[in-house]
């Protein structure tokens, strides 16, 4: 995970925008499966 | 305006935001604020064509880092603080029409970093004591925004409900050297009637005492005060509980369910309360297909709920609608 922080058009606030490396975007292939 | 004022009769604060009454209201999708800045497009909050997760302080905050001086004089009777902490928007996706139920749970994933991150950096501020991570979603609740988006408020005090659950949880320890809420999950999964879905590190169920006919509560299966002592794993763990359950809510009625949910994590005031347990709770006010549940006169005047229903039936309702979400 990696973020920036920046401040926004007002200059009074901040903003922080979290990226994901590729890996970390899909840890595994996610299973989906009707539990009975 | 903007400032704390003190309740003598209740021992509480409360924040007076009067800005708030400008906020914007439910606006077309086209001027989302919460949507990325399309190029040549309106200017959202958010400059960026794209992103995965965005953090912002709110434009119409409560509680600010740096507030007004009071607009109001003291007197004996009535305290008056300045309104110091911290408010911020908590933006889930770039895809407007999305909810966090139909995010994917990798999606989810990444949200837990982030809130992680969040409850980090803000407990390290000197005038925050707490950081309430929250949700309202859908306009049954009164949200203003439909972008899907959780809020964070850092307060400069430990707000009233959760010092209630910590002085309970510090009775409970010392008179029987035991976590209450350990105590609490034990007893759920020993009965297991209430319970809805469980994995290796987070079990959820709709409490004995539950005050909502479908408030749900999930809790960490390790003895854990806060989001920064999870794992891997149990991050991943949390996603997954989280998705089952989102999921399980929408299919109850097929619409997109509308909930309140709050992580009740540790004071961030440097005390020392191990006796504490880190939990999730959802409050949803519908009760039926068409039907909500108001907060009224005794919910409301006495603090006394009134639940219509049996948590051991709706949690069996509930658990009909789990579907398996693994990584």
């Amino acid at each position: 995970m990696k973020k920036r922080r920046e401040m926004m058009a007002d200059e009074r606030r901040y903003i922080v925008y979290y990226t994901f490396k590729r890996a970390e975007e899909v840890p595994k292939k996610s299973e989906e499966k009707e539990n009975v | 305006m903007s400032e704390l004022r003190w309740n003598p009769l209740m021992g509480e604060w409360l924040a007076t935001a009067t800005a708030r009454q400008d906020r914007t209201f439910l606006p077309p999708k086209d001027f989302c604020p919460l949507c990325p800045t399309a190029p040549g497009g309106f200017p959202t909050e958010i400059p960026e064509s794209s992103y995965d997760i965005v953090v912002f302080e709110n434009r119409f905050p409560s509680l600010q880092p740096a507030p007004p001086e009071p607009a109001i004089e003291a007197s004996e009777l009535y305290s008056v603080e300045k309104s110091f902490g911290e408010c911020e928007v908590v933006v889930y996706t770039p895809n407007h029409n999305s909810t966090l139920a139909n995010e994917p749970v990798e999606q989810i994933y990444k949200l837990v970093q982030v809130w992680t991150d969040r409850f980090r950096e803000l407990s390290k501020l000197e005038f925050v004591k707490y950081v309430f991570i929250f949700e309202n979603k859908g306009e049954a609740i009164g949200v203003t925004l439909l972008h899907p988006h959780g809020q964070i408020y850092a307060y400069p005090f430990v707000p009233p409900r959760v010092a209630k659950e910590l002085e309970q949880s510090r009775l409970h320890k010392e008179k029987s050297g035991r976590c209450l809420l350990c105590d609490i999950v034990k007893e759920e999964k020993t009965d297991g009637r209430r319970v809805v879905t469980e994995n290796d590190s987070f079990v959820a169920y709709i409490p004995f005492f539950a005050r909502y006919p479908y408030e749900l509560h999930i809790a960490s299966q390790k003895h854990s005060q806060d989001l920064s002592q999870f794992s891997e794993g149990e991050q991943k763990d949390l996603a997954a509980i989280l998705k089952q359950v989102l999921v399980a809510f929408d299919k109850l009625f097929n619409v997109s369910f509308p909930y309140m949910m709050v992580l009740h994590q540790q004071p961030s005031d440097g005390d020392n309360y191990d006796f504490y347990h880190f939990h999730i709770e959802f409050y949803p006010p519908m009760r039926t297909a068409t039907k909500l549940k108001f907060l009224a006169g005794s919910e409301s005047g006495a603090g006394m709920f009134i639940n219509d229903t049996l948590a051991e039936e709706k949690a069996a309702e509930l658990r009909g609608h789990i579907t398996d979400f693994r990584f």
